[in-house]
């Protein structure tokens, strides 16, 4: 929901009392007064933020965008990144409402000549800024000015040749890793460009944006500055979602999801759930249904949601909530990381009940375009810029780590022996900032064995990485069963005997093969210290990394917990590992 | 009702000079407090607009240089009351 401009003031000023050494430098670069944008933009930022910090907001010079980026550049800041606003009085100032110079159309040629070499000074001041920081570029959201001599349902050629300088610049960056573009249509959906535009506050004050356009689309930035983590996992409902009718009703040939029955809507829904399954995220259905009459229907019928990459399947005709919580436990993963689908009203408020966290959405069965509205809201929760290698083993691991939980809850002399034959391997890496990425993941994903549940910016990972006596170090695991790629990440630094640990997270895939314990014994001896200090916090969902921490020796010490060499040496169980560190 | 109405307004002023302690605020005036220039001023008019859903021209902002003259515009037009 939109912010008011009253709440985005006071959040502010919540926030402005945060201890300045933990100030964020960002930069928000217009050609014009960024005015309310700036406000809202600020208070959209220190809302994803965790834990607060002190925000303090870079702008240009008012007139002069292209100056005031090629200023950024030489200036010796860290900033987090970037967000640069065009507007197409930038390329030229006889584009823009608050021009006096006339419109001649002789003067078109030179307008176009003008936006040529602009664009061009642009992209590679653009480029340039990327090696510094993240950049979000966001293009023209004012609407193209009738300055030709046609009418405006036809294009002209000078229309379109600035149109197309414009768009084409961004082309040569959108493959560098930093460089970010604002997808126009998205902000197509919330305004068209005579919603976004306010011409009275262009010409009274120099802001080009109504002030709705101004709350969405700061909030939109901030989003792309500091991304949300993503959803986990989806469940589903099958009858009147996966396909259309009813299972139990119409039987296997009654159910559809095709064009000739006009059900193809269905069809592309479980295609969708097919790409979230194949970039790594967990697809389970609970269905009141008969289990072997739909294990049957995806024998015979080739869905586009392929069985495989369903796990669990619950049919039942219990609870719903039953199935919910069975399949929560199946995939050791808080409701608040999953999305759960259904056509029924009724079944969402009865799982609503019970998981109050989980985001539920009705699928609007029989209404197509709601159906691929509910598409959209679903690819954003679940949006990845890359698919990383232990997204292409996720379901694999996790289907094997049901096996391990069966097995531990045997006597502890069984489980002791499953571990001893497991030959797993540990890989200690200590330069995890190359790793495209998937520490800083894990430590802005995960939040059961998460020390104090402290997110990270990539500026502070980075800076984390590279501190004076600090360390981190990130651990990938395999054994008999396969490997689970990169799984816990440990950062902190070392004085004298002591280690402090900073951050600490280890992904619910990885419990209960004592890897947490390799880690910790690695910084004992690696660093050679006496007591390693936590700082932890305890968040809404950790309490199972007090409860593992507690089991090896930890023990608060004032607002802290620490554990001492000899302590863990009595208490760490025997540990089977083959450990190897890579530098 | 105006007692309500004076601290959603005060609310918007302590929003937009956040150094002016809230019991100064009544006796604010553009012409007397330096921190009340003409960005202050749109930022103030547009968060009075929004909060009390009222509309302001622009020849108005000119003549609404006070928190006297404000309260009198906002309990005459807001739309709630």
């Amino acid at each position: 929901m939109a912010e008011s401009l009253l709440e985005a003031l006071k959040n502010i000023q919540e926030n402005s009392s945060v201890a300045e050494e933990e100030i964020l430098h960002c930069a928000l670069f217009c050609g014009y007064t960024p005015l309310y944008l700036k406000t809202f933009f600020h208070s959209s930022l220190h809302k994803r933020l965790f834990p607060k910090r002190k925000i303090e907001l870079h702008e240009g010079i008012y007139g002069d965008l292209l100056g005031s980026l090629m200023k950024l550049l030489e200036e010796k800041i860290n900033l987090e990144f970037a967000a640069v606003l065009m507007e197409w009085e930038d390329f030229d100032p006889r584009l823009g409402l608050r021009s006096n110079e006339g419109w001649s159309i002789h003067t078109h040629e030179d307008i176009l000549a003008t936006l040529r070499s602009k664009t061009a000074f642009f992209a590679d001041c653009l480029e340039r800024l990327t090696e510094k920081t993240k950049v979000i570029l966001s293009l023209p959201h004012s609407p193209f000015l009738p300055l030709h001599s046609g009418v405006q349902k036809k294009l002209s050629t000078w229309e379109w040749s600035l149109k197309h300088e414009i768009y084409e610049l961004p082309k040569a960056l959108l493959s560098l890793k930093n460089f970010n573009l604002l997808n126009d249509e998205y902000c197509g959906n919330h305004a068209s460009f005579y919603l976004r535009y306010c011409p009275q506050s262009h010409l009274a004050y120099g802001f080009p944006y109504s002030l709705d356009f101004a709350s969405f689309l700061a909030q939109t930035l901030a989003e792309i500055a500091f991304p949300s983590p993503t959803l986990k996992g989806i469940i589903v409902d099958l009858d009147e979602t996966l396909w259309k009718g009813i299972l139990g009703e119409n039987g296997i040939e009654g159910v559809s999801w095709d064009l000739e029955s006009n059900s193809h809507i269905h069809g592309v829904f479980q295609a969708f759930l097919q790409s979230l399954a194949e970039s790594g995220i967990l697809i389970a259905v609970a269905s009141k249904n008969n289990q072997s009459l739909v294990e049957e229907l995806f024998s015979q019928r080739g869905t586009l949601l392929q069985r495989e990459s369903i796990y669990p399947l619950l049919a039942s005709w219990g609870r719903k909530s039953d199935s919910i919580r069975k399949i929560l436990d199946t995939w050791n993963i808080g409701a608040a990381d999953v999305a759960f689908v259904d056509d029924s009203p009724l079944e969402i408020e009865e799982v609503c009940t019970m998981f109050p966290e989980i985001r539920s959405f009705i699928f609007p069965s029989g209404k197509t375009d709601q159906i691929l509205v509910l598409i959209h809201k679903l690819r954003n929760l679940f949006g990845k810029e890359r698919i990383s290698n232990e997204d292409a083993i996720r379901l694999q691991s996790l289907k094997q780590r049901a096996k391990i939980t069966e097995i531990s809850s045997l006597d502890e002399k069984s489980y002791d022996q499953f571990l001893r034959m497991n030959q797993s391997k540990i890989f200690l890496h200590a330069r995890p900032d190359d790793d495209n990425g998937r520490a800083l993941e894990l430590i802005n994903k995960t939040n059961q064995f998460n020390m104090n549940g402290k997110r990270c910016t990539e500026n502070e990972w980075k800076n984390l990485c590279n501190r004076e006596n600090g360390f981190v170090i990130s651990a990938s695991y395999e054994d008999k069963f396969g490997p689970l790629g990169k799984i816990a990440v440990m950062a902190g630094f070392s004085e004298g005997r002591d280690a402090t640990l900073t951050h600490w997270v280890m992904s619910c895939r990885a419990f209960g093969r004592r890897i947490e314990h390799c880690m910790l014994k690695y910084v004992f001896e690696k660093f050679n210290v006496e007591r390693v200090r936590l700082q932890y916090l305890t968040t809404p969902r950790n309490s199972l990394f007090l409860e593992t921490v507690k089991g090896i020796g930890a023990i608060h010490a004032g607002s802290e917990i620490e554990i001492t060499h000899s302590r863990f040496a009595e208490l760490c169980p025997k540990l089977y590992h083959t450990v190897k560190e890579n530098q | 009702m105006n007692e309500e109405i004076r601290e959603r307004l005060v609310r918007c002023f302590t929003a937009v000079f956040d150094q002016i302690d809230e019991n100064q605020v009544p006796l604010l005036h553009a012409d007397t407090c330096e921190l009340w220039d003409s960005l202050a001023n749109v930022m103030l008019m547009s968060v009075i607009q929004q909060e009390f859903s009222i509309d302001i021209s622009l020849e108005e902002t000119k003549s609404l240089n006070s928190f006297k003259k404000l309260m009198e515009k906002v309990t005459f037009d807001g739309s709630d009351y």
